[in-house]
């Protein structure tokens, strides 16, 4: 009955447009987790502190107050804010624990609206806030929906060269070895699977993020599961499957795991978004090297894939909800010095490019932005007689203090040679010490909110 | 992109000193463009550039400014004029000297003072004249920093633009602003901030004085009995309330600047976008029949009143330090409201 309730509720407050789910997509340590953090943060202290100037609502004092709210899906795990907020707060300051499965979070947001029927009617209105955390490298799955076997095992075959070719090298010689028509040997198709994830762990390291199945290298509660002990293999399609061979195993396993793992995950935490923030660390792939950038470039696009883009209006937002407001932002401004904030997007325009052509077909509204969740450096200047230079100031992930100016950030991506000359070198940092009760010090974070959420608050 | 521009991106620097928060003042603006421009001319513009840039200035509200044309020729005569003058002066005061005539000398003196006097005036009004155009091309200098997407001088500008208008420092507005204001902001954005606190509260009281000088030439040409009579009121009250809004703005009129930014208002008000004055001019009648029902001479002084706030927010547009965004604009509509209840509680028996 309480479900049924709760349900009814939903569906009005999604009638009179007071509810909005947003999607946080982002690659792994792309700042998913930091983000949405920072966010609860941000909006649970709007009644007490002036943080969020570029928020229009906030500004003009109308937004009265936040809190938490009990979820509606109650399958699944509450959003670990207060772990987040305790290792931030913990002596020395933390960055939140990465995400190793799915979580959410309701936010009501009070408001006094400032024009149509909800000021009519009401001093103060409410906005119901969604947000979903999960693993980044479940978010690379999604694209297999809409390939079979077969047409996956190419792509990865496809993928195989580069570094990744070199990575691949080993599983390959035993993968080689390996007769699909005959029986069903269990242990060989087990012993090559756990290669395969070796080579997946081998890829994310080299700083590649186009690591598919993403369950391989982070299993969640399906760790060991035959569901898990797949790999591509190179076969004829037209050639007949043989019953209860190594090939028709490997096939099956991948269509539950498709069907069963894939396409729940999708439909529980996927089909339902109105708000998009695609969050996308430019600073990482240009410390890697050239190929990571393609790469994320790359796996940025598939993930584009698998949302839903389109004009909302009430109907579809009752019953089929989509997409129709994109932000692309370039996490972890705060690592490099302000004046290379322009850069920074000029490359994020780049990085997103092909995502971005995706989904403008739809006719949405999209943006590019720099920003930082927790800004985790200060910035300011060193004064060298007449000529200052921009830097910044924080701690590293080892614990010690340093001032930097981290270098410049490219406008476009430089060809390759570039990193066999110099390359990049940006230092981690980790979050400053905050005071108990105040906010997260934060880069822009208003900004994309007004983006995000701005025009369901008046 | 070329093997050069690539060499040219600066490298990790690590420092030994203390950091500072504020920027040395020497020529701090200069240092970082200076730095980059070698840099900036090997990479080709990005298209998403221009597009943003486009649609910067489609949010801002365009405003056409009195432009300064050449005044060679003016200058020209002006200093044959004067020195012609000075020159005859010299002369008559020598002859006069020369001849003992009293009179004449006397008489000189006394066109001289008055001259002087009058010169003093002329003075200031140019004087004036020149702080209105400078007034617009500060509106212009807002207008480029809005577009571009640069960081640092935002705040710097901004500052200029409180003293110059006469914001108080320690207005709770301004303190806002300036907590609010972070190194990481863009110019746009510090801009778009000093825009919604400083500016609002300034609008604010704009808004306010529109209102009642809109409201009140609609009662006074709605219970005025004759119509010449009408035309003189309305019209000082016009000029009166542009007076007022250049006070709220900080901009100190003399007669000359005074013309000038009522020109300036009307050219805007001619060349309003066309379907702004569909939307408005259909609204205006719809009220106006509304009022033209109770009485004809209402619905006249309805009429007048909406000019005069149109009127208003023309000026006001064109003395803001920088230009509306469009979400912030004030509306006619919310004027015109109050103006048709005054004219119905005047005249609804």
């Amino acid at each position: 009955m309480k479900r049924i309730t709760q349900e009814v509720n939903d569906f009005i407050n999604r009638s009179v447009d007071s509810h909005v789910r947003v999607a946080v997509t982002g690659l792994s340590r792309a700042g998913k987790t930091a983000f949405i953090s920072s966010l609860v943060n941000q909006l649970l202290h709007t009644s007490t502190h002036d943080n969020l100037p570029l928020l229009v609502a906030a500004r003009d004092n109308r937004l009265i107050g936040a809190k938490r709210e009990p979820q509606s899906n109650m399958m699944v795990p509450r959003f670990a804010y207060d772990e987040a907020m305790d290792s931030l707060f913990s002596e020395p300051a933390q960055w939140p624990k990465p995400t190793r499965d799915v979580s959410e979070i309701r936010l009501a947001l009070k408001y006094k609206p400032n024009k149509g029927a909800k000021k009519l009617f009401k001093s103060s209105a409410t906005l119901h806030i969604d947000i979903i955390d999960y693993p980044g490298e479940w978010l690379l799955d999604l694209p297999l929906l809409e390939l079979d076997f077969f047409q996956w095992s190419q792509t990865q075959f496809a993928a195989m060269k580069g570094v990744r070719g070199d990575l691949a090298g080993d599983w390959l010689s035993h993968a080689k070895q390996l007769d699909l028509n005959t029986e069903v040997d269990e242990k060989q198709l087990g012993h090559l699977s756990e290669l395969y994830t070796q080579y997946l762990y081998q890829c994310k390291e080299a700083g590649l993020h186009w690591v598919q199945p993403g369950r391989f290298v982070l299993p969640g509660e399906l760790e060991g599961a035959p569901v898990l002990q797949f790999f591509p293999c190179q076969f004829d399609v037209n050639q007949k499957v043989v019953k209860g061979s190594n090939l028709a195993m490997l096939k099956a396993r991948y269509e539950e795991y498709q069907q069963k793992v894939v396409k729940a995950f999708y439909k529980h935490h996927f089909s339902t978004f109105d708000r998009q923030i695609v969050l996308v660390d430019c600073l990482q792939p240009l410390n890697a090297g050239y190929e990571s950038f393609h790469d994320m470039r790359d796996a940025l696009e598939q993930i584009m894939h698998s949302f839903r883009y389109g004009r909302s209006n009430v109907l579809k937002r009752l019953f089929s909800p989509r997409i129709d407001k994109v932000l692309f932002a370039a996490t972890k401004a705060d690592h490099v010095t302000p004046e290379q904030h322009p850069n920074l997007v000029s490359l994020l325009q780049q990085m997103v490019h092909p995502a971005w052509q995706n989904a403008s077909y739809e006719n949405i509204e999209m943006s590019c932005m720099t920003m930082a969740s927790i800004q985790a450096t200060k910035t300011g200047f060193i004064g060298q007689g007449e000529q200052a230079f921009p830097a910044i100031q924080g701690t590293t992930l080892a614990g010690e203090p340093m001032t930097v100016f981290p270098g410049e950030v490219p406008k476009r991506l430089p060809n390759q040679h570039y990193w066999l000359k110099q390359g990049f070198e940006f230092t981690a940092f980790r979050p400053q010490s905050a005071k108990l009760d105040d906010p997260q010090p934060h880069i822009r974070m208003d900004k994309a909110l007004e983006f995000l959420i701005g025009d369901k608050l008046i | 992109m070329s093997q050069t521009s690539e060499t040219n991106l600066k490298q990790k620097q690590v420092f030994k000193e203390e950091l500072s928060d504020e920027k040395p003042p020497t020529q701090d603006e200069l240092t970082v463009q200076v730095q980059f421009t070698p840099h900036d001319q090997f990479i080709p513009a990005a298209v998403d550039d221009a597009v943003s840039e486009q649609q910067a200035e489609q949010q801002i509200e365009q405003v056409i400014r009195p432009k300064s044309g050449s005044r060679w020729l003016a200058a020209g005569l002006f200093t044959t004029f004067t020195g012609l003058i000075t020159w005859q002066a010299i002369d008559t005061v020598m002859v006069a000297w020369q001849t003992s005539d009293w009179l004449a000398l006397g008489w000189a003196g006394f066109l001289a003072t008055i001259a002087s006097l009058g010169i003093g005036a002329i003075g200031k009004e140019l004087w004036k004249l020149r702080r209105l155009r400078n007034h617009f091309s500060v509106q212009e200098q807002s207008e480029t920093l809005i577009a571009s997407n640069r960081i640092g001088q935002g705040k710097a500008f901004c500052e200029s633009i409180a003293t110059r208008s006469g914001v108080v420092m320690q207005s709770p507005s301004f303190e806002r602003w300036l907590n609010s204001v972070q190194p990481t902001h863009s110019d746009a954005e510090v801009l778009d901030m000093y825009d919604a606190m400083v500016i609002a509260e300034q609008d604010k009281k704009a808004t306010k004085i529109v209102s009642q000088h809109a409201t009140e030439s609609a009662a006074l040409v709605a219970i005025s009995p004759l119509a010449v009579a009408d035309m003189f009121l309305v019209a000082w009250r016009n000029f009166k309330m542009i007076d007022n809004l250049a006070e709220v703005y900080g901009i100190e009129l003399g007669y000359w600047s005074r013309v000038n930014l009522f020109k300036a208002t009307l050219v805007n008000m001619a060349v309003a976008g066309a379907s702004e004055l569909a939307v408005d001019a259909s609204m205006d009648l719809l009220s106006m029949d509304l009022a033209g029902k109770v009485s004809a001479r209402a619905g006249q002084g309805l009429g007048v009143g909406i000019l005069t706030a149109r009127l208003g927010l023309k000026a006001m547009s064109l003395l803001r330090p920088i230009p509306w965004q469009k979400e912030r604009r004030v509306q006619l509509g919310s004027i015109r409201k109050q103006i048709v209840e005054k004219i119905a509680a005047i005249t609804v028996k």
